[in-house]
């Protein structure tokens, strides 16, 4: 069978499991033929066998599959040196609100492949002291940032060692978000705890 | 500490697998990071063996085209080089296995019923009022594939490990003045002592009709991983009955009569048991599970648990697997015999505690397998914290109180830290802390903080710091060294502000938990 011919095959009888099986059976269905192609190094396939498995799933509504679907195609399309398929790929996954952790994973490595210009601000900085309240701190104003994981080491690097809440202005779509950071040297111990409140006249 | 590694057959992107356990099996648990050169992309917490291959698998096949035999050897040498000796072969199934085979094993087990014990506990020379819980369990087959039979001993260990409950049951039964029997029941949590290794729990009754009440019966169920170390019934002099049942001891109080409105609290002091699972295989397919719960005896310094295993079957078992759980407040210091693999492994599971495995084939009738550990504390931490608040529930102060063991000598150190919430009140404020009567102070930092100390009733130590407030939103602190050869005392201290005291108590919260902390 000729690798179009396996393409178009796969295809059918994705269709016919989707009318008779589950999505997750579906999805395990072409991964494992898509591994088998990809191992062949035929991702221009792996990419028309993605976009099937995004659309299908986006007619159905099953919003973790096309999110890991999108994961796959901007892989791939980064594997293929083609950059501005994998940015419309990207677009859309923010267009469309999808999201999950090999997601988030694969849009940071493909922010910094592109090195696209810095979008996020620290605003606020909160470090938690020994009762576990939250102090403002001074934070530097116009330090721009490219993703959250460069924020963590910002603060990983400029700021004394603590337990820290960083409110974060993401400037492209002038969301706010709270990042909690830890860059205390943690140790196990078997911790024996007592919490009270009382009143004194 | 586990180490960032490059992806093979790239040079921009790395990965790091922190486990949680120094022992390789599907079970492992841990963490997987994916770094570039600019830093940190992701990270992700897995729960098991599969997620962790999944996990690097995912990140691999992103950058590269998927590869999984190279994936395998790659976790293989990473694991063999943070000290886990890993089996390729297991991770190769795993990344080409869609999913775990845990509806296959379950398959495996055609039937489990209870058996009696009381051979084995003759054998074991079990206490009296200690028990042993066995279970017979029926294989189909017992698979042939190494993996399988490795995940079924692990499923069958893992499905009978003993469960340490929070909570006891407590059964109350008194005869009203119509002649009416009443019963009631609940289940009352069980609270830390004075020292890591102990436990408490009261039960009691208290008579709340207008008449009093008659053949009153208080039955405390407690389970076996708990030894009974005292009991006390306020002034009564009675003597509870003690049953043996199938998973509880019931410790039985009969009081012939209550008066309206009076009350019994019964105290029990209790320590923990190390909880083992014993797994012995026949040849038949048949296999013997027993729960036996083993004590803890305090000697010198250091603790000691000296545990039997006796194979009283008439016939070689062809494997003996045991798993001991020691309570998490432990820590190994030495095993006899020493636990070397593949035949004993000393598991260190992050944030759970440590248990140690022996595994032994051809156990002959009646061999005697027996165990020895020496055990100390893990390293623990008090961690107390009040808050003052004034008659409209205004906050006016915080206060902790932290104490550790401390690492080259006898003894511990108190950190106190005040933390002025208002700033409206310049009064001083005392911080009265007991501490046991033989031990002393060594050092103290700052060296002119304000202590007093004076001896109690009880010939217990009562230690004031007096220190002025701190200012608004500012913390005030002081550390002291202790010398002494037995536990601190874990309990709170005693707030004044200028000669006013605590007068309530509105919330109160305690309880004992592994956690990746800071020290203070």
């Amino acid at each position: 069978m000729s690798t179009e011919d396996k393409v178009q095959h796969v295809m059918r009888e994705g269709r016919e499991i989707l009318s008779t099986k589950t999505a997750d059976d579906f999805l395990k269905f072409m991964e494992r033929n898509i591994i088998e192609l990809e191992k062949e190094d035929k991702l221009v396939e792996s990419v028309i066998l993605w976009n099937f498995v995004a659309e299908a799933m986006e007619n159905m509504e099953e919003v973790d599959i096309v999110a890991y679907a999108y994961s796959k195609l901007i892989s791939r399309y980064l594997l293929l040196e083609d950059l501005p398929k994998a940015e419309e790929i990207y677009n859309l996954s923010i267009e469309k609100e999808l999201t999950s952790f090999h997601l988030d994973t694969v849009r940071t490595i493909f922010e910094r492949r592109k090195h696209s210009p810095s979008n996020r601000e620290i605003i606020k900085i909160h470090r938690m002291d020994i009762f576990g309240d939250l102090d403002i701190i001074p934070a530097s104003p116009s330090t721009y940032f490219e993703s959250a994981a460069l924020v963590r080491r910002y603060i990983h690097n400029n700021l004394p060692k603590g337990t820290y809440s960083v409110t974060v202005l993401n400037h492209k779509n002038k969301s706010k978000e709270d990042i909690e950071i830890s860059t205390e040297d943690l140790v196990e111990y078997e911790v024996i705890s007592m919490e009270e409140i009382v009143r004194i006249d | 500490m586990a180490e960032q590694k490059t992806i093979w057959g790239s040079t921009r992107y790395f990965i790091k697998i922190e486990p949680y356990t120094n022992v390789f099996g599907t079970s492992m648990s841990g963490m997987v990071s994916f770094y570039d050169t600019h830093g940190l992309i992701n990270e992700l917490e897995c729960k098991n063996l599969q997620e962790i291959v999944k996990a690097v698998n995912d990140f691999w096949s992103t950058i590269l085209a998927p590869h999984e035999t190279r994936v395998a050897r790659w976790i293989e040498e990473y694991l063999t080089e943070t000290g886990v000796t890993a089996d390729y072969n297991l991770l190769l199934r795993l990344l080409r296995a869609e999913e775990l085979l845990a509806e296959d094993l379950e398959d495996l087990i055609a039937s489990t019923k209870e058996v009696e014990t009381e051979t084995f506990e003759e054998a074991f020379e079990t206490d009296e009022y200690n028990k042993i819980i066995g279970h017979e369990i029926t294989i189909t087959k017992l698979p042939e594939d190494e993996y399988l039979r490795k995940e079924l001993l692990q499923k069958l260990i893992d499905d009978n490990r003993y469960m340490v409950p929070k909570k006891v049951k407590s059964r109350n039964q008194f005869k009203l003045a119509n002649g009416e029997v009443k019963t009631t029941e609940k289940e009352n949590p069980l609270g830390f002592g004075e020292t890591l290794k102990d436990v408490t729990f009261t039960s009691g009754i208290k008579n709340v009709h207008d008449d009093k009440i008659t053949e009153v019966e208080i039955i405390d169920e407690m389970p076996y991983c708990f030894e009974i170390e005292n009991i006390s019934i306020q002034d009564l002099e009675i003597d509870p009955k003690k049953e043996k049942k199938d998973k509880v001891l019931e410790i039985i109080w009969e009081i012939p009569e209550l008066l309206p409105q009076e009350e019994v609290k019964i105290d029990y002091q209790l320590s923990k048991r190390i909880n083992r699972t014993i797994l012995e295989i026949m040849e038949n397919e048949v296999i013997a599970v027993l729960n036996t719960f083993e004590n803890i005896n305090l000697t010198g310094l250091e603790f000691a648990a000296r545990l039997k295993y006796l194979n009283i079957h008439n016939r070689q078992l062809q494997e003996l697997h045991i798993v001991d759980d020691l309570p998490p407040e432990f820590t190994i210091i030495k095993t006899k015999p020493e636990a070397l693999p593949p035949t004993g492994i000393v598991e260190k599971v992050k944030l759970k505690g440590i248990n140690v495995r022996w595994a032994q084939k051809n156990v002959r009738a009646g061999q005697t397998v027996d165990k020895e550990y020496v055990l100390d504390y893990f390293p623990y931490l008090f961690r107390g914290k009040k808050v003052v608040q004034d008659k409209d529930g205004r906050t006016l102060f915080k206060l902790a109180k932290f104490i550790k063991s401390s690492e080259r000598e006898m003894g511990y150190t108190i950190m106190y830290v005040i933390k002025n919430i208002r700033g409206d009140i310049d009064e001083f404020i005392s911080l009265a802390d007991k501490i046991p009567g033989d031990h002393t102070i060594v050092k103290k930092y700052p060296e002119n903080a304000q202590i007093m100390e004076q001896t109690d009733d009880t010939g217990n130590k009562i230690l004031t710091w007096i220190a002025e407030p701190p200012v608004a939103g500012k913390l005030n602190t002081v550390e002291v060294q202790i010398s002494g050869d037995t536990p601190p005392t874990f309990d709170l201290f005693q707030v004044y502000v200028g000669d006013k005291t605590e007068v309530d108590v509105l919330e109160k919260e305690s309880s004992v938990t592994r956690e990746m902390v800071k020290t203070p």
